[in-house]
């Protein structure tokens, strides 16, 4: 038995269907237009929506709007009743299902046992991953954090107890390494949490929010933050061109600062680091090349297999969530991560968005890439 | 369909950490104008916020929890 709530303006069908699936030993909420119906749904929070699309003041695309629009009911199965003619925008309208009027007895039955069906196998599926996850996350976070955590109170515990001894200097430095580690911490804080939050959205199939327009200095700032943060600012070597990323501007900086810490961490000093973007054909593509001890075959293809927490590849490089996180992010906005690397020569880290919407000059990279 | 994610113990991880980077910061560039009392008081707030930090993450306090189905208790 299941909770419903059917919303139609015409009494007579909204009895009998009411009826219909009453005598199924369905529970039913009857709603005699759109705003009751959003009001009942919110009310009683029932398992699936069945909704006319053609009625006065709120009409059914405006009841699976504000449905999908509200956190709370944003994964509630909605079938629509239409006719044959809306039918396209009733699909184009991210309603689960369709039934034609006149909808039959049956049908009407099927429709819904076969929703419920698939929303508790999809429900099922959700939290057998969302379990994994938290298992990993809780298995790998103490890991992750210990390094930098044992800094931090080691240091913080010998200034307490013998700052007296220490000149200024040692202060000094000691002071900075606290701060250099806390950094740390805090941004491998904000990448689980945002990592979790990518995981969510993808599982649960929540809006897209990431979308958005960024350009050039969504790309110099981070790479040059990444430099910064390493000392080796004389290192970097930009081409950035004016192109725009069909991404919002926080999820780029992420992804560049992500991409080029990494290549800052596992390439000497001495050795540039090279930061561009570019229009390659219908694409925007990012790429961050470093000549620093490279991955083996083997380690890419790890690298560019995981989707979950997994300790044993995090471990192998200490590369921890970073580029977990990358590939979610493109991932969610439509791009493509792309690594190459050799073992002692360099990695090249690229990242590829084509939506058409892509917009900037074009140039050689064609060939390069 | 699991619709929500929680992260349980987001508030007191950020609010030590800014304790650490504030008052590591502070020491970095002050450290010669402190008096010892106040050195020390620095220090001990920082390794207080860190030890805090280190317990949620031994207490697997900082992490992911899905919110059950719509429709159903989180009990």
């Amino acid at each position: 038995m299941a909770r419903l709530v059917l919303i139609d303006d015409e009494a007579g069908l909204r009895n009998v269907l009411g009826e219909i699936l009453a005598s199924a030993g369905h529970e039913v909420v009857l709603a005699a237009d759109g705003a009751d119906g959003l009001a009942a749904v919110r009310r009683e929070r029932p398992d699936i929506v069945v909704c006319d699309i053609n009625m006065p003041g709120l009409d059914g695309y405006g009841v699976l709007r504000a449905i999908r629009a509200d956190p709370e009911t944003a994964s509630l199965p909605f079938v629509f009743l239409t006719s044959e003619a809306a039918v396209r925008a009733g699909m184009l309208s991210g309603a689960d299902d369709y039934l034609m009027k006149p909808v039959a007895g049956d049908d009407l039955l099927a429709a819904i046992e076969a929703r419920l069906v698939r929303g508790a196998a999809a429900r099922s599926e959700a939290q057998r991953r969302l379990g994994e996850m938290r298992r990993a996350v809780a298995a790998l976070l103490p890991h992750e954090l210990r390094t930098p955590l044992t800094v931090i109170i080691g240091t913080a515990g010998l200034l307490q107890e013998f700052h007296r001894e220490f000149g200024p200097e040692e202060i000094q430095a000691m002071a900075g390494g606290m701060l250099k580690a806390a950094n740390r911490l805090h941004r491998m804080a904000e990448n689980y949490i945002l990592y979790a939050d990518l995981e969510l959205r993808r599982l649960s199939g929540l809006g897209e929010p990431m979308g958005g327009s960024s350009g050039p200095e969504e790309v110099r700032a981070p790479a040059k933050e990444a430099a910064r943060q390493d000392e080796r600012l004389d290192d970097l070597e930009l081409d950035v061109a004016e192109v725009g990323v069909p991404i919002a501007s926080a999820y780029l900086r992420k992804i560049v600062l992500e991409i080029a810490d990494n290549a800052f961490k596992f390439s000497n000093r001495g050795r540039p680091v090279k930061v561009s973007l570019r229009t390659v054909g219908g694409s925007a593509v990012l790429e961050i090349a470093d000549h620093g001890t490279g991955m083996s075959a083997d380690q890419v293809q790890r690298v560019g297999a995981f989707q979950q927490f997994d300790r044993g590849r995090f471990e192998q490089r200490g590369s921890g969530v970073g580029l977990a996180l990358v590939r979610s992010i493109a991932e969610a906005t439509g791009g493509v991560v792309e690594i190459d690397s050799r073992l002692a020569e360099g990695t090249t880290v690229r990242v590829r968005w084509s939506d058409g919407r892509i917009r900037g000059e074009r140039n050689s990279l064609d060939s390069a890439c | 369909m699991t619709r929500i994610l929680v992260i349980d113990d987001e508030e007191p991880v950020r609010t030590a950490l800014t304790m650490i980077i504030g008052s590591a910061g502070l020491l970095q560039q002050f450290h010669r104008t402190f008096g010892s009392d106040e050195i020390e008081l620095l220090a001990a707030g920082i390794l207080e916020a860190a030890l805090s930090i280190h317990r949620m993450a031994e207490d697997h306090g900082l992490h992911a929890e899905p919110v059950p189905p719509f429709g159903e208790s989180r009990s």
